[in-house]
């Protein structure tokens, strides 16, 4: 089961760096029409989101104290560009990570992943497997949906 | 039952949570309503998540099914505005979690083996030569990729996140 979970997971981050070379320049950070989340916003946010995951594992933490601020669960978008690091800064810090994240998954034990979640997680994802589980998949691709949408909405074709 | 098999059934789990809030305030008459060209709208998204449910089932069970790709809303079709060319909305969402309950009962009941098995589908096998590959891709991130979509459709009309 480990392997196909990382099977999407690779799948996941090859999507996202398609989706990154394929945005224009100077459009990354546009939110027009009620448009909730940007590029830059979703990719920073997937990189503090695996970097979680990563902690879960026994990973140390990548990525720098002042995105959590920037992408964290309670941020919020903002259409300046200056607020933010480059889309290729952001997008080569979540390779980065969710290259470590996959390896130190297809290390883990069953019992790592049958261990318990921290106490505020619990009712949610009540163990690292399911945190883990919801976090590379579901999580990651919930973004990658809204990544595909925002293109449609601002006139971009498909990229599939 | 493997801890990474309920792992992703209660990722599938949240799915459909997701979807039943997503879909619970929209209008009826908004359902194949297209915000922006070529989006996907809901009752798309539906009729298209629901053409796979039954794959998998097929699938896990070991038993033959067509494959989805040519089919009126597989992954060749686009969003139309007539209405009338979808299911209504409850009638999408009742297939919709019998499809996610379906699907789970048959992981429960083939487990590890059933995901052990060789892809039937062979336009399939060459990037995802097991059925477990195929259940996670199909029930985590196809499935997840278009509730993405789904958020943002009822955002740029002015919907609240869910």
């Amino acid at each position: 089961m480990k392997s196909a979970i990382l099977h999407s997971f690779n799948m996941n981050l090859r999507s996202a760096q398609e989706y990154v070379a394929a945005t224009p320049a100077g459009r990354e950070t546009e939110l027009p029409h009620g448009l909730p989340n940007h590029p830059v916003w979703i990719i920073g946010h997937l990189a503090t989101a695996i970097d979680m995951a990563g902690t879960l594992l026994g990973q140390p933490k990548a990525t720098p104290e002042s995105w959590e601020a920037l992408f964290g669960n309670n941020s919020k978008p903002v259409a300046d560009a200056s607020k933010y690091p480059s889309l290729a800064e952001l997008s080569a810090k979540y390779a980065t990570i969710h290259v470590a994240v996959g390896k130190a998954f297809e290390s883990a034990s069953d019992a790592t992943l049958a261990t318990p979640t921290p106490e505020q997680w619990r009712k949610f994802v009540p163990t690292i497997g399911d945190a883990l589980m919801f976090l590379m998949l579901n999580h990651e691709q919930f973004h990658l949906g809204q990544y595909s949408a925002w293109r449609r909405v601002i006139g971009l074709p498909s990229l599939h | 039952m493997s801890v990474m098999i309920d792992a992703l059934l209660l990722g599938w789990d949240r799915n459909l949570d997701y979807a039943k809030r997503l879909l619970a305030d929209l209008p009826e008459d908004r359902m194949a309503y297209q915000p922006a060209v070529n989006m996907n709208h809901p009752a798309w998204i539906f009729s298209h998540l629901n053409l796979y449910h039954p794959v998998m089932v097929a699938m896990l069970r070991g038993t033959s099914f067509e494959d989805p790709k040519g089919h009126k809303f597989g992954m060749q079709s686009k969003p139309a505005a007539d209405a009338s060319l979808y299911l209504s909305k409850a009638e999408l969402l009742a297939q919709y979690t019998q499809g996610h309950h379906d699907v789970s009962e048959a992981m429960r009941t083939g487990g590890q083996a059933a995901l052990d098995t060789t892809t039937p589908l062979e336009r399939w096998r060459a990037q995802m030569p097991q059925v477990g590959i195929v259940l996670a891709y199909l029930m985590l991130v196809h499935e997840s990729t278009h509730l993405g979509q789904l958020s943002v459709w009822r955002r740029v009309q002015g919907l609240p996140s869910v």
